[in-house]
């Protein structure tokens, strides 16, 4: 597959998780926006923050907005265009890397993708925001959902799906742990109804309100959610099972066994899973969640950084070999022979 | 039948060329019985193509390509449709000597003369009275002429070539089509027979491996007074249907071969024909 | 129902002869079409519309920042072609190309038409996509257009006239396939017993158009799509053939050359490229050699074309064959290389540069179709009758500085041909442009994008500039 098929295969499925799950924060943080009255009451500025801060998106907000009115935090992360990670940046970047890769995707994907970034891009979107922005957030998880059906039901499962699911597991892990931050960073952990308001507004954004209930009740302590939201083997949106399902995709792609690894990006994968196998919540509450989670973020950066260069840079190293080959017959030949064999 | 033929013909020079003049009878003559939607020629290096109508109502391209060069690439397309000639039967009943008191006679001269290779000495012309001598008819005896030939040579290709005589082919009894034309037509006029020659294109519908169904064929027409033109392919021992294209007519090949030409350079050249025939919806 | 209020206008008319009768070909359509609503048929085109936006069967707007995409508007109403006619016109189209290309191999070797005076040297010499560096070079099986989109138009006595070749990058055919799935879908009680003849093996005609050229004649050569880019108004199309021919579509920054061979960048390293279907204008291909500033282009790209590693589809400098001034000469080719006449007849040309055409357009010039000899798409065109007095001016002052780069053509009104226009049948200006492949044998795909004019009494029928497009059917009989 071309270098930058494969890039842009990654980049448009982590535009769609990222959209997915700016949607996911502001859905729940609507509501306890409505619930404010239990909590301390808050400025609108105040109440983003925590999504800002979740999606990194803090200084480019000030610059913009120096004198935030109430709405100007939600607008920014909605539609602004302006905004590179607001969601309709998201989904039209999203749409431009399938259109670019267009023959490797199926049509059902593009068409989905597609009718939802017209949607967006119309006055219609912008409508349904104000109208209903619980609809409105609700249309972009659902899209997204299907999108990850559609694709898993028409995509073979050759070199584009392991990029593409590559894409989603980094950008979901990357977004879970942010949203752990957001209690991280949270300053006063004695005031009970609101640290269970919070843990419980990220378990909702993680869609894992249910699977932790079945474990532990109504109780809400750190030490479970993170057990269901970092280290969980069986949760798919936990930090644990996107870097082991990150992890199992770049080794498919050159069909390397477990445990070892043939380039940077599996070697940097494969040691973040090991930390995270044998991690516990305690050691991490120990550490600090903030720091831990820094660190957590320095490594997924370092993998994403490692897959561009392996995939996308690295081509233009390798021409320093091939120069030497006496004949260029034999290089034809023998990657069709690897492709049959994938 | 609604035919569509691709004729190429390619030379390769081992040392570069030049002044190569050719003279091409590749388009396929419009008749009644035949019709020609579509023709193209093209010539590689690309030159400018001349045209000219001869003696015989062929259609002549010619060009020149003067600058060296090692690849001469000549590349015709035509669509062609054709009728069967003997839709209305064959033109059985016209004695021999109705030629004797037909006005086409001086018409007809230059094919009831020796032309060329087209020769017929003594045993040519007995061999022929042998035949006529069961037959009335002229075209039935036409007929029994091509039969002799088919029956009495066979078909082998390299061991003549484009200069070989009816005689020296009489002699040996092996040949390819153009060989079959040469003695038939010999035959036909040593008994008063007007015959000429034509090269043309035979489809293989039935693909029942037909000689020169694959390069370009060549057999022969007989006059028959009142009836016209009629053709017989001593080759394949059969009268010209539908599935018969005619490129030319002449006295012999050497009127009418279809590429013919002279160039200027060493001589060490390979030659490759292909004839691609299909039916058209 | 439909056809009741509909008037043929007083030039060529593709469905009303000129008795006022629906001519005898088009009869079993017109049947089946004019018995629908016309509320209904408007509702079915605008569901179309939906599903082609759906689809992304679109193109991008030039001149908006934001990149929009528009679909291009269709017309339910198919033009029709019986089949002697269509015969006419693709042995008319073979012929042209098959000149087109022998001229392009004279003009980059002995350039014995010009050595002969049958066309000026001055022509060719001065063509804008002329390019002498590449005289002498050798293109695979000598053929330079491979992939070529002519323009006809037909005139009051509904004679096919050719309007300009487009021999360089020919974009349109992916609305012909489109076109024909969508009234499949749409309107499959149409097609009936008419016998209408298949368009879709376009994609693998092309495809092996492409593979004869390969220089490495293996079992399977890699062809590759290069595009300019997403941004690019063709983009649609690029991607479209791209997955129909089930190669890659590449951009410039994928491939890069090593020893004069081109290579495309996979994840799996380095993969020779033997064929390239480019879709990008000479002067983006190579910044070493065209244009410095192209971002579009593959460094090396034309010493490995120079040195035959890889095969151009179309070839470089195939500009200068459908150059307007060029096109005067076109027919002066066909009995120069065929030693044959035109099959298909053209549109009289003025050119500028010869001092008493030059004198006659200036005095006319608002009766003439004034067109810049190296645009495409409708740009840089004056329609004299249409045009205001300061646009007649301007174009004065633009032909009398550079004589070479105009020609000037009368202007003939293009045959109609009824299209659905606000739930009603109105006349409107077609034109169609046939693709033409040349490979092992010249293939005329049957039929072609039929564009209309929406605005009543318009002449321009370009996407950019508010066409439609209909589906064409070449009839089997």
């Amino acid at each position: 597959m071309l270098s930058r098929v494969a890039d842009h295969l990654y980049w448009m499925s982590r535009y769609i998780e990222r959209a997915e799950n700016i949607a996911r924060l502001m859905q729940v943080s609507v509501e306890l926006l409505l619930d404010g009255g239990r909590g301390a009451a808050r400025k609108d500025g105040d109440y983003w923050s925590p999504v800002l801060a979740a999606t990194a998106m803090e200084d480019t907000f000030h610059i913009l907005y120096p004198d935030p009115q109430p709405g100007d935090s939600s607008y920014f992360l909605t539609l602004d265009e302006r905004n590179p990670d607001s969601i309709r940046s998201c989904i039209r970047e999203a749409r431009k890397n399938a259109r670019t890769a267009r023959d490797q995707i199926s049509d059902e994907m593009w068409a989905e993708l597609n009718q939802l970034y017209l949607l967006i891009d119309s006055d219609r979107g912008a409508a349904l925001l104000e109208a209903t922005p619980q609809s409105f957030f609700e249309m972009i998880i659902q899209s997204s959902l299907l999108f990850d059906g559609i694709t898993s039901a028409t995509l073979s499962r050759t070199e584009g799906w392991h990029f593409l699911q590559l894409g989603r597991f980094l950008e979901r892990a990357d977004k879970t742990s942010r949203f752990l931050d957001i209690k991280g960073q949270s300053a006063d952990p004695s005031d009970t109804a609101l640290e269970a308001l919070e843990w419980g507004t990220i378990l909702r954004a993680c869609s894992a309100q249910a699977s932790y209930r079945r474990v532990n009740g109504t109780e809400f302590s750190a030490e479970r959610v993170l057990d269901l939201l970092l280290l969980s083997t069986d949760f798919p949106r936990s930090v644990r099972f996107c870097v082991r399902m990150a992890d199992e995709m770049l080794r498919n792609i050159t069909g390397t066994l477990n445990g070892r690894y043939s380039n940077r990006c599996e070697k940097l994968a494969g040691a973040l899973l090991a930390r995270l196998n044998f991690a516990a919540a305690s050691d991490v509450l120990e550490r600090g969640l903030h720091d831990y989670i820094d660190d957590l973020q320095v490594a997924l950066n370092e993998t994403a950084h490692a897959i561009f260069e392996t995939y996308v840079l690295i081509p233009q190293d390798t021409t320093q070999n091939i120069i030497h080959l006496p004949t260029f017959d034999p290089l034809g030949y023998h990657y069709q022979q690897q492709q049959q064999q994938q | 039948m609604k035919l569509r033929i691709i004729h190429l013909t390619e030379y390769r020079y081992a040392h570069p060329v030049h002044g190569n003049f050719n003279e091409l009878r590749l388009s396929p003559v419009q008749s009644r019985w035949q019709d020609v939607p579509f023709f193209l020629l093209r010539v590689l290096p690309s030159s400018r193509v001349q045209r000219f109508v001869d003696f015989y109502g062929n259609t002549v391209n010619y060009f020149e390509i003067e600058e060296p060069h090692q690849e001469l690439v000549i590349e015709t397309t035509s669509s062609v449709n054709t009728l069967d000639r003997y839709t209305a039967g064959e033109p059985l009943a016209v004695p021999l000597s109705a030629l004797d008191c037909s006005e086409d006679q001086s018409r007809l001269q230059p094919f009831l003369q020796p032309s060329g290779p087209v020769e017929f000495p003594p045993e040519i012309w007995r061999a022929a009275v042998d035949v006529r001598h069961s037959h009335r008819y002229s075209f039935e005896l036409a007929k029994g002429l091509m039969e002799f030939v088919f029956h009495n040579c066979l078909y082998l290709a390299g061991v003549t070539d484009v200069f070989t005589t009816s005689s020296q082919f009489f002699h040996s009894r092996q040949g390819v089509c153009q060989d079959f034309s040469h003695l038939l037509l010999a035959l036909c006029r040593s008994v008063q027979i007007p015959a000429r020659y034509v090269s043309g294109y035979v489809y293989d519908a039935m693909r029942r491996d037909l000689r020169g169904a694959h390069a370009s064929h060549a057999w022969v027409e007989v006059w028959v007074p009142g009836s016209g033109w009629h053709g017989l392919d001593p080759t394949n021992n059969c009268l010209t249907r539908e599935h018969y294209v005619v490129l030319a007519v002449g006295r012999d090949y050497q009127d009418i071969a279809p590429v013919r030409g002279t160039f200027w350079g060493i001589a060490d050249r390979a030659m490759r024909v292909s004839v691609h025939i299909e039916e058209r919806a | 129902m439909l056809l009741k209020p509909y008037r043929p206008a007083d030039l060529f008319d593709e469905l009303i002869d000129g008795n006022g009768q629906v001519r005898p070909y088009y009869q079993p359509v017109a049947d089946r079409l004019f018995q629908l609503e016309p509320a209904d048929l408007a509702h079915k085109v605008k569901n179309l519309e939906l599903l082609f936006l759906k689809h992304g069967v679109t193109f991008t707007v030039y001149g908006d920042e934001r990149g929009t995409e528009r679909v291009f508007p269709f017309d339910p109403v198919p033009r029709l072609i019986p089949a002697l006619e269509w015969e006419t016109v693709e042995a008319g189209l073979i012929q042209r190309i098959t000149a087109l290309n022998l001229f392009l191999y004279d003009v980059y070797h002995e350039q014995k038409i010009l050595s002969d005076k049958v066309i000026p040297e001055e022509v060719v010499l001065s063509a804008a996509h002329f390019r002498p560096e590449f005289v002498g070079i050798k293109v695979p099986r000598n053929t330079y257009i491979h992939v070529c989109g002519t323009d006809l138009i037909r005139d009051r006595d509904g004679r096919y006239l050719v309007l300009e070749d487009n021999a360089r990058c020919p974009s349109g055919v992916s609305y012909v396939l489109e076109n024909r799935a969508a009234m499949k879908r749409v309107f499959p009680q149409l097609f009936g017993s008419s016998g209408v003849r298949p368009v879709d093996t376009y994609p693998a005609d092309l495809l092996a158009t492409l593979q004869y050229i390969a220089p490495r004649q293996t079992a399977l050569p890699n062809c590759v799509l290069l595009t300019p880019g997403v941004h690019n108004s063709a983009y649609f199309e690029h991607s479209f053939l791209a997955r129909q021919m089930g190669i890659e579509i590449v951009e410039g920054r994928d491939l890069t050359v090593l020893d004069e061979f081109v290579f495309m960048r996979t994840t799996h390293g380095l993969k020779q490229v033997d064929v390239i279907y480019r879709r990008i204008d000479d002067d983006f291909l190579d910044p070493k050699v065209f244009r410095k500033d192209s971002m579009l282009g593959v460094p090396g790209l034309v010493d490995a074309v120079r040195r035959g590693n890889v095969a151009l589809a179309n070839a470089i400098g195939t500009g200068v064959a459908d150059d307007k001034v060029t096109y005067a000469y076109v027919p002066d080719m066909i009995r120069y290389y065929l030693g044959q006449e035109p099959i298909l007849d053209q549109v009289p040309t003025f050119l500028a540069w010869r001092e008493e055409d030059r004198k006659y357009i200036l005095e006319h010039l608002p009766e003439l179709v004034v067109k810049a000899a190296n645009e495409s798409g409708g740009y840089g065109m004056l329609i004299g009758p249409m045009a205001t007095k300061a646009e007649i001016e301007e174009f004065r002052h633009r032909i009398e500085a550079t004589p070479r780069n105009y020609i000037a053509q009368p202007v003939v009104y293009f045959s109609q041909h009824p299209t659905l226009i606000d739930g009603a049948l109105e006349g409107r200006h077609v034109d169609l442009r046939p693709f033409i492949l040349c490979g092992e044998t010249v293939k005329v795909l049957p039929g072609g994008l039929t564009r209309v004019a929406l605005k009543r009494g318009s002449l321009v029928v370009n996407s950019s500039q508010g066409g439609g497009s209909k589906d064409t059917w070449v009839l089997s009989q």
